[in-house]
């Protein structure tokens, strides 16, 4: 037969170290996640939200927050979106195929591939939801009024933690089995998108209304202290729900790995 | 690589309420092994165990002389082409191997000149930068090994690695086979079909109905499920007339009519056939043909089969 391929035969390598199998994972789902039709989504959506939101602060100067309100309705469950799609391919993409198997027969990567593909998908979601944020800034900037400075940083904060959180609830939903997706869309329309805007308990295991306290759509900053403390009781949730999401993953792909 | 590759210690695994493998205790040391049984025997499970994909319900598996599921010591020690696809459908065959082969640690550069070789050496060249997907069942099945035969392992578990092959391709997948056992692996290779694993192969572990109901060196094997799975085949005048004859006989275990021809199965050939001979002289039935059966894997599935009913 052809080729110069003999068994046994292979450069030298070092198996990696915990920490660099995870950036490494992150790093090769990266490289498949970015391809044109993604980026393209991403691109399309964050325009999309970003012209929304100044068209609406334009037509409607007389009310301060509707370009916010109009971000707020449109680009979080954007980027809610991005990271169900994101966080539940994490897994199933090569788990419904049985494409997993490979990738998980290596000890180490029952913990380093769900870290690195969680990574690197918090990493796109927030990317798009700065690509969103500062087009809406821009645009509102040149077309309507410029957006407050302090709803901006607390944009940049509190994006990547949404991102974390959700990505991380989603990959565990991932480890349950073909209908990952499906439990996913329930969860984020039912509960997370839905009721949690009228029960409190459920709030407490949902990312959007932590989410929006986070990034001061919900929370009003002259009030100064008392604002101050709900932001953190926000952060401080979105931080557990991403180490729970995570746990589950990890705990339930020390089992049986996800085959097809 | 000597010693004990891979061990089962009374290994169950249920899904539910069904039982998949049941007590299954072996080991195994480099060389090839053939993993035979019928659809629905457990192979799939049972492969899956020993590549440490699945948790046993009950009983222990264990790798190189002891090493426990998750042992960093295994990084890249096993390896398994699984059954169906089990590919990334979007990739193309030199972008999975280099994503693999990089997961293992080698370098990007290193990765890619690798794969292409490996590739190429599966006649896969003019294929590597096409998605999976596009490939054809034989070609899907030739990057599926050559993702397994990629790195040196010590245990390579192939679920029926010669389906979809033509037989050239069949030949090359054998070689590879032997030059990785040569090398000190371990290779596990499942099949149904049965004269590949019998040529291929210097032990033999059949699974039945989730039971390992016979392991050991290919040929100690044969004659062990082929003394218990031997038959007569008798076309006679009258078939009925003679099963009647030696109906009740101790060592009949299986009778069989079927058009002119009389089956009979049992444990010992010879005594059915003082029997038989006794039985013939007795009705004065003429006896055209006598066969015997059992001697290749195709009957002791059948013989098993019968027996376990």
């Amino acid at each position: 037969m052809a080729g110069g391929f003999r068994y046994g035969v292979v450069p030298s390598f070092s198996p990696p170290s915990v920490g660099r199998a995870v950036w490494l994972h992150a790093r090769l789902w990266l490289r498949r996640l970015l391809h044109l039709r993604l980026l393209l989504g991403l691109a399309v959506t964050a325009v999309a939200v970003a012209s929304a939101a100044a068209a609406r602060g334009r037509l409607s100067p007389d009310v301060p927050r509707a370009a916010m309100d109009t971000f707020e309705s449109l680009g979080l469950p954007a980027l809610a979106l991005f990271a169900l799609g994101l966080g539940t391919g994490a897994l199933r993409r090569d788990a419904d195929h049985g494409a997993l198997d490979a990738f998980l027969l290596r000890p180490r990567a029952a913990v380093a591939l769900p870290l690195g593909r969680w990574l690197a998908s918090t990493l796109v979601v927030t990317g798009f939801g700065y690509a969103a944020v500062a087009l809406a800034a821009a645009a509102t900037a040149a077309f309507a009024r410029p957006l407050a400075i302090e709803r901006i940083v607390l944009l940049v904060a509190g994006l990547p933690l949404g991102a974390a959180a959700y990505c991380a609830i989603f990959l565990a939903m991932a480890t349950i089995g073909r209908s990952a997706a499906a439990v996913a869309v329930v969860w984020w329309l039912a509960v997370d998108f839905g009721l949690s805007r009228v029960a409190d308990g459920l709030a407490r295991v949902s990312v959007h209304p932590a989410l929006l306290t986070v990034v001061g759509f919900d929370t009003d900053l002259s009030v100064g202290g008392d604002a101050g403390l709900a932001v953190r009781a926000a952060v401080v949730q979105l931080l557990l729900l991403t180490i729970a999401g995570l746990a589950v993953a990890l705990v339930r792909l020390r089992g049986d790995a996800p085959g097809a | 690589m000597s010693g004990v590759v891979l061990q089962m210690e009374r290994v169950t695994r249920r899904f539910g309420g069904r039982v998949a493998l049941l007590d299954a205790s072996l080991q195994l040391g480099p060389g090839i092994v053939g993993l035979i049984g019928p659809n629905g025997a457990g192979k799939t499970t049972w492969l899956r165990l020993a590549a440490g994909l699945l948790v046993p319900s009950s009983g222990a598996v264990r790798w190189n002389g002891g090493l426990e599921r998750g042992d960093p010591r295994l990084h890249n020690r096993i390896v398994m082409a699984g059954d169906g696809d089990a590919l990334p459908v979007r990739e193309s065959p030199r972008a999975y191997l280099q994503l693999l082969l990089e997961a293992a640690g080698l370098g990007y550069e290193d990765a890619d000149r690798h794969a292409g070789e490996v590739l190429a050496r599966l006649g896969l060249e003019g294929k590597a930068e096409v998605p999976i997907a596009t490939l054809s069942r034989g070609q899907r099945q030739r990057v599926k090994l050559a993702a397994a035969f990629a790195l040196p392992a010590d245990l390579i578990l192939l679920d029926e690695p010669h389906n979809a092959l033509d037989p050239v391709w069949r030949l090359e997948v054998t070689a590879l086979c032997r030059e990785a056992a040569a090398a000190g692996a371990l290779v596990i290779v499942s099949s149904h079909i049965l004269e590949e694993v019998e040529s291929i192969s210097e032990r033999l572990v059949v699974l039945y109905r989730g039971r390992v109901v016979a392991s050991g060196p290919r040929d100690g094997v044969k004659r062990e499920l082929g003394r218990r799975g031997t038959a007569l085949l008798v076309r006679c005048s009258d078939p009925r007339g003679l099963a009647r004859a030696l109906l009740g006989h101790p060592s009949l275990l299986r009778l069989d009519l079927d058009g002119g021809w009389v089956r009979f199965g049992g444990d010992d050939l010879g005594a059915i056939q003082r029997g038989l001979a006794a039985a013939v002289a007795a009705s004065g039935v003429a006896v055209h043909e006598v066969r015997t059966e059992g001697d290749d894997l195709t009957s002791v599935f059948r013989a098993l089969g019968e027996e376990i009913r």
